[in-house]
């Protein structure tokens, strides 16, 4: 995983000596996070303990993705834009949560979605009964991408916050459907059930 | 919360200011939408919701704004700050729950996430909560209770909250600059056992 790091090279001075950031009228709108070095290298040597997560970061070398951590809250906690992906992550956190290493492997497998081709056609390109469907396979398969890296964590470390986390999400009974090995029908009645 | 769309133009500028050079894709130059909504606690700021749907599940960035000012809803305390300086929240019995549950929504305490519930809607994990029947989070709801103490111009608000896979009984007093202060926090049920440290 390559680090935002020099980013000045491409867009000129950037934070605190950027025109645009130090006009007054941008006070509130800084997304920069303060421990962003620290949290990309945590987020990298955590992801690794899982083989999923490991997989993707292997991926993400391979593809030289780029990871942002910019401020924010909530649990939908990252986007991606081509080979970047951004994750969202409260200023007050100094070392990543359960969630910030699932959402981490989710925008990383959403990445892996695009390189295979497995993207959905923008509204207009295709039938909306198909783009819906694609829409559901993909995020299903990112779930269960979650649940994957999250029993890797549990199996490892023997901590259920990973569960916990997934629970937090809304996805606890994918997550079940998963443990017991459901088949693709029953985890898109969990899915369908628990969305 | 009903969201209303913004002219295409006005949208655009504003989308415009937000945007940030150095992080172009998090704004999605794909596919982005701006909304906002009223908030019943300030008069003229309102909540600017910028989504991005070319992730799934879409991706969003919210905003306090009042059309000049935009201030990013950024898991700080700050926002509110420097809100607050241009426009002191108004608060009253009637306002007083949804501030609080909005503030906490958008405030990262360093204890973790605490969510102040109204609705059983609010408590995301209750499906697969154990220990918890939808019954008791609606009869905690119920009892929230709302005071004002007119000598320190303070709500004291006692509801239940959602915070660390407990649901509690908190009692939270805010002021004029509304900064809330939980004073006192009672366990109703454990839906889960504690996570270990991580």
């Amino acid at each position: 995983m390559t680090e935002k790091g020099k980013k000045s090279t491409k867009a000129g001075l950037q934070g605190a000596f950027s025109a645009r950031r130090g006009d007054p009228s941008r006070l509130g709108l800084s997304y920069d996070h303060p421990n962003e070095s620290a949290l990309i290298e945590a987020l990298n040597a955590i992801l690794t303990e899982s083989a999923t997560g490991n997989r993707l970061l292997t991926m993400s070398r391979d593809y030289k993705i780029k990871l942002h951590v910019v401020k924010g809250t909530g649990p939908k906690g990252y986007t991606t834009e081509g080979k970047t992906l951004y994750l969202a992550i409260p200023p007050t956190r100094k070392k990543p949560k359960p969630v910030d290493i699932l959402n981490f492997g989710a925008g990383l497998r959403e990445i892996e979605h695009e390189i295979m081709g497995f993207a959905v056609p923008a509204a207009g390109e295709a039938d909306p009964i198909e783009i819906a469907s694609l829409v559901h396979a993909k995020f299903l398969d990112i779930i269960v991408h979650m649940c994957k890296i999250g029993r890797e964590m549990v199996e490892k470390n023997a901590d259920k916050a990973y569960i916990d986390a997934i629970e937090d999400l809304g996805h606890g009974d994918i997550y079940k459907a998963f443990l017991a090995e459901m088949g693709g029908e029953d985890l898109a009645e969990a899915y369908l059930q628990a969305e | 919360m009903d969201w209303y769309s913004l002219e295409q133009d006005k949208a655009k500028t504003i989308i415009a200011r937000l945007r940030d050079e150095s992080l172009p894709g998090l704004m999605g130059s794909r596919v982005v939408d701006l909304r906002y909504a009223k908030l019943p606690f300030y008069n003229r700021f309102f909540l600017y919701r910028l989504t991005n749907y070319s992730t799934l599940p879409a991706f969003s960035l919210d905003f306090l704004g009042d059309g000049e000012s935009f201030f990013y809803l950024d898991g700080s305390n700050r926002p509110f700050s420097l809100v607050h300086a241009k426009e002191p929240p108004a608060l009253n019995v009637y306002t007083v729950p949804d501030y609080l549950a909005f503030y906490f929504q958008n405030v990262a305490t360093d204890e973790g996430e605490i969510l102040l519930l109204r609705d059983e809607r609010d408590f995301p994990a209750l499906r697969s909560a154990r220990g918890v029947s939808r019954a008791d989070v609606v009869a905690a709801i119920q009892q929230t209770e709302i005071d004002f103490d007119s000598e320190k111009n303070t709500h004291i608000v006692t509801a239940p909250l959602y915070y660390d896979g407990a649901l509690m009984r908190a009692k939270i007093e805010v002021g004029a600059d509304g900064v809330p202060n939980v004073l006192s926090r009672e366990m109703l049920y454990k839906t889960r056992e504690p996570a270990q440290a991580s």
